[in-house]
């Protein structure tokens, strides 16, 4: 109730109004009334002693009639003799001549002889005793009376001869006639009551001018009225029928034995006030009028008021939404106007931080780019607007920055990151959007372009990377890969179509272009390839992985010196599982450490039974790039050598070149500890990759082994025997040792011993057999250190 | 007022005279107060149970300066009483009194108006001319009476010695309807009355009126 502000400000002002109103009016009433009541008080008292004056003539004529008949002769003749048809003749006479009601004539003994209203009476006791006695002390009482209940005048004679023989008393009624007779001599115009009883008995109204109704409430009002009041000239208010009367009560004189008579002079205050009535009626029509412009005029305020405060209300409810462009306009120059200008000062402020707060929210600090939120929500919004429009989501990942953070700091490189990514927005078009993905990773947005059409843009990055980037006076290298996934083909959120093209770059670093599109089916998270991981690590558990030895033999001595082990899983339903289809899977799922450790303590427990079997081999593993990034992986190994009480010279590591370039600051790290520990650390599939042999100089390994690509035909290809051999003499240069692998025949045996390489391996030589195996042919195959020319076994078209 | 109370021991002397041809010898002395202590006039004292009266003398009410002298006479019942008019102008005396009811139609000084009183009892004298005027004939049915003078005392002669007598007052004014009291005497000790008397009705004994109520 009454919620609106207008509506209490008008509520207010017009009860306020109201009430000051009330009060005006009624004072002014109370005035008038007052004035009234004391202007009638002084009338009252005037009239009453008018009337007292009028009693005093009446009483003075009545005595002097009576007085006359009194010393009459005859009639005294008459009293003395009782002679009472001429008394009662005398008084029937003397009450006519000064028109009297009654006249009696009382003896000594105080009973009337005779009554003028009751001739033929018996004697009767006269019962106003002191009247009598007063008469006869001072020849004249007079008094007013109630006989037979009526209210007489009374005035008491002695009749003389010369000492009293009887009184004369002449009784005027009091009658209407006589109040309407006061009433009319009054100059207002005032109701005249006489009423009989008194202090002890019930106020009766014998005679009034009083209307009916006015008469019957009479008697209780007067039984109110405080005695003190009565005779003392103090009007009273009294309530009768509804009307007010100032009221004047004035006791008269009685006799004892009589009832007391008062006269009651009344002055109706509605009669009064009849003459004020227009001005009441202006008073309370102004009232009216004053009320309503109170109340127009406290609606217009309030209004005034309250539409700004809406305004201002509407205002931060917007603010509150989060839409500042919309300005408060409350044109008052007053203070809620001003208060209108902060809220628009205020709505500017939040704003501006809020855009700040969000940019920084959104972007980059170091680069100033959009950061992966704020890429993702575009790419979501553009995939929503872009309906069946193409758009092509890249993901550039920079190479060799941890290096460079390791050796040049991290603020060189993140100055190479900012140079990088200003690069790489210069490059796009305006519409495209450029954002830092992570730490090494840029993402590009390119809606309404179709794979086609990015193919530039590619290239150009790409070929922008074959440039040294100048980093604070140094120039340097750096590589990138590229990762392509395009809406609607590869995914229609922002999450699949990044996670796409992550997957990409796995296949971009893979390729020589360093450039992928997501392919579906090389995605290690399709669901039947997260599937196959799932079971791998379940067949890990059931034992359904086994490593087979492929031998590694001195060329020169045509003896057995090593084996690698080759993981091979025999799926309970697949059956054979070649190593291809699950080792890129297990590295990119994360799999592979658990694959690791099962390799590690398979192969060094394998060299703990040949060697309690006298069988001296040195087992090669094989460690993915995943393995590089564990720090831990030297100590796990460290745990295994002591647990099967293996040296570590033992065990031959092989790594792939890839694996070393991916994180080379861990891979350093874990290659120098497991070369410190006595491992052989080897080159796997060399030739493959890009590493200059300067760049392996620096690794702390021992061996290269030239990739079975180049092998596999050296018997019949010229070239390959050119590469083979300048690979081998390039190694045996830097003083590593130099294994071929993928030996197929004598020829191409023959070949790598007369260049010098140290060590081959292929099917030539054995394929890759269960160690049990292994153990036969290090016993008796012609590779046996224990024996001297054997004829090699039939070769194989298969490479390991 | 000296001239008024010197007739009534004039006409006490001459029934003195009379009185002390008989064998009574004993005189009472009394004296009559108000109610204040005050003495009180016009009083008459007489001895109910004394002798039979005497054949009465005449007595006179004279009719002076509108008023009567005495105010009070004191008379044994056959008395016959003068009223000689004195004034210059005439009287019209009368009396409604039941003791004797008389009229003396206008008379001057040159009538000799008299009045026999047969009866016991006050009679109240009235001049029909003039209204103030007031008197009071008292006939007692005694030998024994007297009216008190200014200084409230009366001498009853003829009295026996060491007799007790019933002796009554009456004054005018005197409270109750008979306006008479009763009091027993002996002739060996002046006799003291004390009476309650009404206000004067006009002041005729120097008092005011005590009170006025309207």
């Amino acid at each position: 109730m009454f919620k609106s502000f207008q509506t209490k400000l008008a509520l207010f002002f017009t009860a306020l109004f109201l009430l000051l109103q009330g009060a005006a009016f009624f004072t002014v009433q109370e005035a008038i009334v007052q004035n009234i009541f004391d202007q009638s008080r002084d009338q009252l008292v005037a009239a009453n002693r008018i009337f007292a004056d009028r009693i005093q003539t009446r009483v003075a004529a009545l005595s002097e009639g009576a007085q006359i008949l009194a010393s009459d002769f005859g009639f005294r003749t008459a009293v003395a003799t009782s002679d009472k048809p001429t008394i009662l003749s005398a008084l029937d006479n003397l009450g006519a001549r000064i028109s009297a009601d009654r006249v009696l004539l009382i003896n000594l003994d105080y009973k009337v002889v005779a009554d003028t209203q009751n001739p033929d009476a018996g004697q009767i006791e006269f019962p106003f005793y002191d009247l009598i006695d007063r008469a006869e002390v001072e020849d004249r009482a007079e008094a007013f009376t109630t006989l037979n209940d009526v209210i007489y005048e009374m005035v008491v004679v002695p009749v003389l001869a010369p000492v009293p023989i009887a009184y004369v008393a002449i009784g005027i009624e009091i009658d209407s006639g006589f109040a309407e007779d006061l009433r009319r001599q009054s100059t207002l115009p005032l109701d005249v009551t006489f009423v009989t009883g008194g202090s002890s008995t019930r106020w009766t109204p014998a005679v009034s001018t009083l209307p009916a109704g006015a008469q019957t409430d009479l008697p209780d009002a007067l039984a109110r009225v405080s005695l003190e009041s009565v005779g003392a000239d103090v009007p009273v208010t009294l309530t009768l029928a509804g009307s007010d009367y100032v009221t004047l009560v004035q006791p008269l004189q009685t006799p004892d034995g009589s009832d007391g008579v008062s006269t009651i002079l009344q002055y109706s205050l509605d009669l009064a006030l009849v003459p004020y009535q227009p001005l009441f009626v202006v008073l309370a029509a102004l009232a009216i009028i004053a009320l309503a412009v109170a109340l127009v005029g406290s609606i217009a305020i309030a209004r005034g008021v309250s539409k700004p405060i809406r305004t201002l209300d509407e205002a931060a409810r917007r603010i509150q939404a989060g839409s500042y462009e919309d300005k408060v306009t409350v044109s008052q120059g007053d203070e809620i106007g001003r208060l209108g200008e902060t809220f628009n000062q205020m709505m500017d402020g939040i704003a501006e931080r809020e855009a700040r707060i969000e940019h920084q929210s959104l972007h980059d600090a170091a680069t100033g780019l959009p950061n992966r939120t704020y890429f993702e929500r575009q790419l979501n919004e553009s995939v929503g607007d872009s309906k069946e429009s193409p758009l092509t989501v890249l993901l550039v990942e920079i190479g060799r920055v941890s290096e460079i953070n390791y050796t040049l700091g991290h603020e060189t490189g993140e100055d190479l990151i900012r140079i990088i990514g200003q690069r790489l927005a210069s490059m796009v078009k305006k519409s495209d959007m450029v954002a830092r993905h992570s730490s090494t990773m840029f993402s590009i947005l390119m809606p309404g372009a179709a794979a086609a059409d990015v193919r530039p843009i590619v290239d150009r990055i790409l070929a922008s990377f074959e440039d040294a980037v100048p980093v604070a006076g140094i120039q340097l290298d750096v590589t990138a890969a590229i990762g392509e996934a395009c809406y609607p083909d590869h995914g229609t959120d922002a999450r699949t179509l990044l996670q796409r093209a992550d997957t990409a770059i796995y296949e971009a670093k893979a390729s020589s272009r360093l450039f992928a599109t997501y392919d579906p089916d090389a995605d290690p998270h399709k669901p039947e390839r997260l599937t196959m991981m799932g079971e791998l690590r379940k067949g890990l558990d059931n034992g359904e992985f086994k490593f087979f030895y492929q031998p590694k033999v001195d060329i020169a001595a045509e003896k057995i010196t090593h084996v690698e082990a080759l993981v091979r899983w025999i799926h309970p339903t697949r059956g054979f599982m070649p190593p291809d289809d699950f080792i890129p899977l297990a590295e990119q799922t994360g799999n592979i450490q658990k694959l690791t450790e099962w390799a590690l303590n398979a192969a060094i427990s394998q060299a703990r039974l040949w060697l309690n079997a006298d069988i001296d081999i040195i087992i090669a593993i094989n460690l993915s790039a995943r393995d590089l990034t564990n720090r831990k992986l030297p100590e796990q190994i460290q745990h295994l050598l002591d647990r099967y009480s293996v040296d570590a010279s033992r065990i031959v590591l092989e790594i792939t070149e890839s694996a070393i370039m991916d994180d080379r600051d861990n891979a350093m790290a874990v290659l120098t500890a497991l070369s410190k520990m006595g491992h052989t650390l080897s080159i796997d599939d060399y030739g493959t990759g890009y590493s200059s042999m300067a760049y392996l100089k620096a690794l702390p390994v021992q061996e290269i082994k030239i990739d079975k690509s180049f092998v596999l035909k050296l018997a019949s290809n010229k070239e390959d025997e050119i590469l083979v051999r300048s690979t081998i003499d390039l190694g045996h240069n830097l003083g590593l040792k130099v294994v071929a692998e993928g030996v197929e025949d004598q020829e191409s045996l023959d070949i790598l011993r007369k260049y010098g390489c140290e060590t081959g391996q292929g099917y030539f030589i054995s394929k890759p057999v269960p160690p049990e195996d292994i153990e036969t042919f290090y016993r008796e195959s012609r590779w046996s250190p224990n024996k001297d020319t054997q004829t090699p076994p039939e070769s194989e078209s298969h490479s390991a | 007022m000296v001239r008024l109370s010197l007739l009534p021991r004039i006409v006490a002397a001459l029934l003195l005279m009379v009185c002390s041809t008989s064998s009574i010898a004993a005189t009472l002395s009394a004296a009559v107060f108000d109610s204040d202590g005050a003495p009180v006039a016009d009083a008459v004292i007489f001895i109910v149970n004394g002798n039979a009266p005497p054949a009465p003398a005449p007595a006179t009410m004279v009719q002076r300066d509108q008023s009567f002298a005495p105010h009070v006479l004191a008379v044994s019942v056959g008395t016959t009483v003068e009223f000689p008019n004195e004034d210059p102008f005439r009287h019209h005396v009368y009396s409604f009194s039941p003791a004797k009811r008389f009229e003396l139609k206008l008379y001057g000084g040159d009538d000799v108006q008299q009045v026999v009183f047969d009866t016991p009892g006050e009679i109240a004298l009235g001049c029909n001319i003039h209204d103030d005027m007031l008197g009071y004939i008292y006939v007692v049915d005694s030998a024994h009476f007297a009216v008190t003078g200014a200084d409230g005392t009366a001498i009853i002669d003829g009295l026996a010695d060491n007799e007790t007598y019933e002796a009554q007052v009456w004054h005018p004014r005197l409270r109750g309807p008979t306006r008479r009291t009763s009091q027993d005497v002996n002739a060996s000790a002046p006799a003291r009355f004390e009476i309650g008397l009404k206000r004067d009705r006009r002041g005729q004994d120097g008092s005011e009126f005590e009170e006025g109520v309207y």
